[in-house]
C-alpha cells in the first residue's frame, strides 16, 4: 500500500483560515509552519518587550495623573525657533519621520534579501543603519537641548517634575533599543555585504547557519522598535 | 547520516524563500502612508485640536500607524493564523 | 522513510524540526563541556545547583527569623534591622531565586527537550548566556549582605515609600543591588524563556502533537509564557524605583516628610508601584505553582499505574489558570484603600480560579482511585503535595473575600497560607521530582530508607510548622514583626506556641542535611538504575545512554505514536507502553497503513 503524504508530506492540503489555526495548534513538530525557529522567537521577545513598554507607558500615565503640579505644555516645550517663529514638535515630528523611512528601507532590504540580491539587501540595510544613527543623534540633541533649559529627571522649569522624569526613562529606554538595533544592523550589513548569508557560513558566537531569514528576523526588530515610536509619540508628546 | 543528507534537512531553504515576497510598490505605498498620517498627527498639535477631539485624533492616528507596521512591514497580514493570533491575543490583552 | 501517520500527523507539511549532529555544538574540552556548557542538561543542573546552593542561605535565614521569634531577647546578634533584612532576602531569594529558577532554568532546561523529542534547545548559545546572567544575579545578591548597611529590610515587596527611605535597613546600598540583581535576573530569564517557549512550539519530534505532551511540559510551557508577560512590570518597576533612589525622579514617592524634614520628593503614586509589583507579582504565584502541577501530575500518574485522569481538562485547566492569573493581582492589595468595586471584581476573579484549580485536584485524587499505587519516595512527595496544596488553597478562599482578608491581612494567617500554597507544596513537588529524576541524571538510584525518613520528617513537620501559624494569625498575631511586645489581645500562650514552631522549623532545616547528604552519597554509591527505572512511558527514560548524552538521541529522533500515559492498557503485555513504541499492526482492526 503506498500513501503519497507518507513521502511527499508536502502533497498534503494546506488547511486556511480558522480550520488551519486548528490543523496547525493541533499538528506535530511545529505550531507555526514554515516559520524558523528565530523568528518564532523574535515574536515571543517582541511580545515581552510590548509588556515593558506598556508598562512604561502606563506608569508615565500614573504619575502624570498623580503628580500636583501641572504638566508642562509639552507641545511648547519640544518647539523649535525657526526663521523667527516658533514651530511646535518639530524636531520631533522629523524624527518620527525618519524613523519611518528607516523601516521602509528595512522592508525592501527583507524583500531584496529573499530574492538574494546581496549588494541591494547590504545597502538597504546600511541605509538603515543610517537613519537609525541619525534619530539616536537627533534624540541627543534634543537631550542636550532640554539639559540646557534646566530640564533634569528630578525637576524642570515648566512644571511637573514627572514630566523630566518620564521624558528621559521612556525615551532613553527607546533610544537605547535603537541604539542596539543600529549596531546589530551593522553586524548584519557586514555579514550580507561579505557573502555569509549565500554561503550559509556559521555564526561567529552562535554557531548558527547564516540565511535571508535573519534579515527578516532583524527586520521584525526595527519594525518593533519603529512601533514603540508610534505609541510614544502619540502618548507623550501629542497627549 | 551523512554531512550531505543533514544538511538538506537542516536548511530546506530554497522552498521557505519564496515567503515574503511581494512587489515593492507595497513597500513604497505604506512608507508614503505612513508618512501622510504622521503628517496629520502632526497637524492635530498644529492646529491646537484639544479634548475628546485631540485625544480620538491622536489613538486613531496611531492604531492606524501601528496596524500598518504591523501588518505590512512585519508581514503579519501574510502570516498563517496560527501565529497572528497567538501574536495578537496576549498583546489584546494588556 | 518508514513511520505510520496516526491521529494528526496527516497535516504534516513541516520538515523534520531537528538539528542535524554535525551541526551540534560538540563540547571538546572540559571547560566547553561542563563550565561554558551549550547543552541544555548541563546547564539545567548548573541553574539547579545555583539554585539550591542560594536556597540553602535562604533556609539558614528562615532559621535566624525562627529563633528571634521563638526566643526573643535570646539572640543578641539578631536585632530588629537585621530581622527585618532576613525576612526581606528570605522571601526574593525563595520565590524568584530559587523556586523560579529551580522550575524552569532547573527542570525545564533538562525535561522539555528530552520529553519533546529535541536535540537540545532551540538556540543553546543563548541558554548559555541565560544560566550566566542567572548566576551574576545571585552574586549581585549575595553581595549585598557584605555592602555598608547590610541588604534590604523592605520586605520581599519592596514598597515605597519605605523602601527608598534612610529608616528602612539596607536603604543604601541593599536596596539598589537587590533591584539591579532583579533586572539582571529578567534579562538573563527571558533568554531562557524564550528558549523553552520556541523549543516547545517550534522544535518537537514526529508524531509529538501538543496534546500528546506530559503535563510536565505543558505546565512549564504555560509557567514560562506567564514569566515573559510579568517579569516586564517588575523590570519596569525595578527600573523606576532604582530612577527614585539614585536620580531622585518621583515615580512612587509623594510629598513625604522624613525624620522632620521635608524631603525632595512629590508627586509619585506609591500604590502604582504595588500594581506594578503585584501584576508580576501574581502571575509569579503561579510561575511557581503551575510546573508545581505538571510534574506531580506526571508523577503520581506514573507510580499509580493509570493514565492521568482528564488529560485534556488538565491541560485546559493549566492554560486556564494561567490566563486568570494575569486579572487577579489586586487581591494583594485589598488593604491599599482603592474602591470596593474594583475588590469586588478582583475577589470574583479569584474565586473563579479555584474552579480549575479544584478541577486538578479531583483529577489528581481520581488518578489514584483504584490506581496499582507504588508507595515509592516521589509518589509519597506527590500525595503529600495533595495534602499540603489542598490545605493552603482552602485558606486561600479566606483570603480571596475582601471582607475577610481586611481582619486576616498583614497577620500570621497569611504567612501560614502562603507558605503553604506556593512554599511547602512546591518544594515538595521539588524533592519528588529529584526522586524521580535523579536516576536519568546520574545513572543512579538516590537511596529509599533515607528518602522515607526526608519524606515524612518534611511532610509532618511543615504541618508542625504552619498549622499552629494559622492560629497565632487568628489570634492577630502580627507577620514581619521582630517581636510580639505586650499587647491585650495576644494570649501569652502564643509565644510557647511560636517556640514550638521553631523548633519545628529547625528539625526539618536539619533533616533537609539529610536529603543533600543523599544526593551525593548516591552520586557514588547509589544503586545503579538502568535506562526506565519507574516504567515510564515519556520519552526522557527511553534514551539509548543514562545519563543522555548531548544530543539526548541516538543517531535518529524518535517518532510518536501515543500520549504519554498509555499505563495499564487492556490487552498489552506489559503494564506501560512507551510513547515511542509503534501501534500493533498485526491486530485486528488496525487498519493505518503503511509504507
Amino acid at each position: 500500500m503506498t500513501n503519497e503524504a507518507l513521502t511527499n508530506p508536502a502533497s498534503l492540503p494546506v488547511e486556511n483560515g480558522l480550520k488551519g489555526v486548528v490543523s496547525d495548534w493541533s499538528s506535530d513538530q511545529r505550531a507555526f509552519k514554515k516559520v524558523p525557529w528565530g523568528k518564532a522567537m523574535m515574536w515571543v521577545f517582541l511580545l515581552s518587550d510590548t509588556f515593558v513598554f506598556a508598562s512604561f507607558l502606563v506608569s508615565y500615565m500614573t504619575v502624570r495623573i498623580s503628580t500636583t503640579v501641572p504638566w508642562p505644555n509639552v507641545s511648547k516645550v519640544f518647539s523649535l525657533t525657526v526663521g523667527g517663529q516658533e514651530v511646535p514638535l518639530l524636531l520631533i515630528a522629523i524624527m518620527t519621520f525618519i524613523l519611518i523611512s528607516s523601516s521602509g528601507t528595512m522592508a525592501m532590504a527583507v524583500k531584496f534579501g529573499y530574492q538574494k540580491d546581496r549588494r541591494k539587501t547590504a545597502l538597504l540595510i546600511l541605509a538603515t543603519a543610517a537613519f537609525g544613527a541619525t534619530f539616536v543623534g537627533m534624540q541627543a540633541f534634543e537631550w542636550t537641548k532640554l539639559i540646557m533649559e534646566g530640564v533634569r529627571p528630578w525637576g524642570n522649569p515648566f512644571g511637573a517634575p514627572q514630566f523630566g522624569s518620564s521624558f528621559f526613562m521612556i525615551t532613553g529606554f527607546h533610544g537605547f533599543h535603537v541604539s542596539v538595533g543600529v549596531v546589530f544592523l551593522l553586524i548584519m550589513a557586514a555579514k550580507v555585504w561579505r557573502g555569509d548569508l549565500d554561503r550559509e557560513t556559521p555564526g561567529f558566537l552562535t554557531g548558527r547557519r547564516g540565511n535571508y531569514e535573519m534579515v527578516e528576523i532583524m527586520g521584525l526588530y526595527w519594525h518593533f522598535v519603529d512601533l514603540v515610536w508610534v505609541f510614544i509619540f502619540a502618548f507623550f508628546y501629542l497627549w | 547520516m551523512t554531512h550531505a543528507e543533514s544538511h538538506g534537512h537542516a536548511n530546506p531553504a530554497p522552498a521557505k524563500l519564496e515567503g515574503q515576497a511581494h512587489p515593492i510598490s507595497v513597500y513604497l505605498w505604506i512608507w508614503g502612508l505612513l508618512f501622510v498620517l504622521s503628517f496629520f498627527s502632526y497637524l492635530v498639535d498644529y492646529f491646537h485640536f484639544q479634548g475628546f477631539l485631540r485625544w480620538s485624533l491622536i489613538l486613531l492616528f496611531m492604531f492606524l500607524k501601528a496596524g500598518l507596521i504591523i501588518a505590512i512591514f512585519m508581514h503579519m497580514a501574510w502570516e498563517r493564523l496560527a501565529l497572528v493570533y497567538a501574536i495578537l491575543v496576549p498583546t489584546g490583552r494588556s | 522513510m518508514t513511520y505510520v501517520p496516526i491521529g494528526h500527523d496527516a497535516t504534516v507539511y513541516a520538515p523534520p524540526a531537528e538539528t542535524p549532529e554535525p551541526e551540534l555544538y560538540h563540547p571538546k574540552t572540559f571547560i566547553g563541556k561542563y563550565i561554558w556548557s551549550q547543552d541544555a542538561k548541563v546547564i539545567a543542573i548548573q541553574y539547579s545547583i545555583t539554585a539550591i546552593g542560594v536556597g540553602l542561605v535562604a533556609l539558614v535565614l528562615s532559621w535566624l527569623m525562627r529563633l528571634q521569634l521563638g526566643f526573643p531577647n535570646t539572640f543578641s546578634f539578631i536585632d530588629p534591622s537585621a530581622y527585618l533584612q532576613m525576612v526581606s532576602m528570605h522571601g526574593m531569594i525563595m520565590v524568584i531565586y530559587l523556586l523560579t529558577a529551580l522550575f524552569l532554568g532547573g527542570f525545564g532546561n533538562y525535561l522539555i527537550p528530552l520529553m519533546v523529542g529535541a536535540r537540545d534547545m532551540v538556540f543553546p548559545y543563548l541558554n548559555m548566556l541565560s544560566y550566566w546572567i542567572y548566576l551574576f544575579a545571585v552574586l549581585l545578591l549575595l553581595a549585598s549582605f557584605f555592602v555598608p548597611g547590610g541588604p534590604t529590610g523592605a520586605g520581599w515587596t519592596m514598597y515605597p515609600p519605605q523602601a527608598i527611605l534612610t529608616g528602612a535597613p539596607g536603604a543604601g546600598w541593599g536596596i539598589i543591588l537587590m533591584l539591579v540583581s532583579l533586572a539582571f535576573f529578567i534579562v538573563g530569564f527571558t533568554m531562557g524563556g524564550l528558549n523553552y517557549v520556541v523549543t516547545v512550539l517550534q522544535a518537537r519530534t514526529r508524531g509529538m502533537t501538543l496534546m500528546r505532551m506530559p503535563l510536565t511540559v505543558w505546565a512549564i510551557f504555560t509557567a514560562t509564557i506567564l514569566a515573559l508577560l510579568a517579569f516586564p512590570a517588575l523590570f519596569v518597576s525595578a527600573i523606576m524605583m532604582t530612577l527614585d533612589l539614585t536620580l531622585g525622579t518621583s515615580f512612587f514617592m509623594p510629598g513625604i516628610v522624613s525624620q522632620g524634614k521635608q524631603l525632595g520628593y512629590g508627586g509619585g503614586s506609591p500604590v502604582l508601584f504595588q500594581h506594578l509589583f503585584w501584576f508580576f507579582g501574581h502571575p509569579e504565584v503561579y510561575i511557581v505553582a503551575l510546573p508545581a502541577f505538571g510534574i506531580v501530575s506526571d508523577i503520581l500518574s506514573v507510580n499509580a499505574r493509570k493514565n492521568i485522569f482528564g488529560y485534556r481538562m488538565m491541560v485546559w485547566a493549566i492554560v486556564g489558570i494561567g490566563a486568570l492569573s494575569f486579572v487577579v493581582w489586586a487581591h494583594h492589595m485589598y488593604v491599599s484603600g482603592m474602591n470596593p468595586y474594583f475588590g469586588f471584581f478582583f475577589a470574583t476573579t479569584t474565586l473563579i480560579i479555584a474552579i480549575p484549580t479544584a478541577l486538578k485536584v479531583y483529577n489528581w485524587v481520581l488518578t489514584l482511585w483504584q490506581g496499582n499505587i507504588r508507595l515509592n519516595v516521589p509518589m509519597l512527595f506527590a500525595i503529600g503535595f495533595i495534602f499540603t496544596f489542598i490545605h493552603g488553597g482552602l485558606t486561600g478562599i479566606f483570603l480571596g473575600n475582601v471582607a475577610v482578608d481586611l481582619a486576616l491581612s498583614d497577620t500570621m494567617f497569611v504567612v501560614a497560607h502562603f507558605h503553604m500554597v506556593m512554599a511547602i507544596a512546591p518544594v515538595l513537588v521539588v524533592m519528588g521530582a529529584i526522586y524521580h529524576w535523579y536516576p536519568k541524571m546520574t545513572g543512579r538510584m538516590l537511596d529509599d530508607t533515607l528518602g522515607k525518613i526526608h519524606f515524612w520528617v518534611t511532610f509532618l513537620g511543615s504541618y508542625a510548622i504552619y498549622l499552629p501559624m494559622h492560629y497565632l494569625g487568628f489570634l492577630g498575631v502580627p507577620r514581619r514583626y521582630y517581636a510580639m511586645g505586650d499587647t491585650y489581645f495576644v494570649p501569652d500562650s502564643a509565644q510557647s506556641l511560636n517556640a514550638s514552631i521553631t523548633i519545628a522549623a529547625l528539625v526539618v532545616g536539619v533533616f533537609q542535611l539529610l536529603f543533600l547528604y543523599n544526593l551525593v552519597w548516591s552520586y557514588f554509591k547509589g544503586k545503579p538504575s538502568g535506562d526506565n527505572p519507574w516504567e515510564a512511558t515519556t520519552l526522557e527514560w527511553q534514551t539509548a545512554d543514562t545519563p543522555p548524552k548531548h544530543g539526548n538521541f541516538g543517531p535518529e529522533l524518535p517518532v510518536v505514536y501515543r500520549w504519554a500515559y498509555d499505563y495499564s492498557v487492556p490487552g498489552a503485555a506489559k503494564d506501560f507502553i512507551p510513547q515511542n513504541e509503534p501501534p500493533d499492526l498485526s491486530a485486528a482492526g488496525a487498519g493505518v497503513p503503511r509504507t
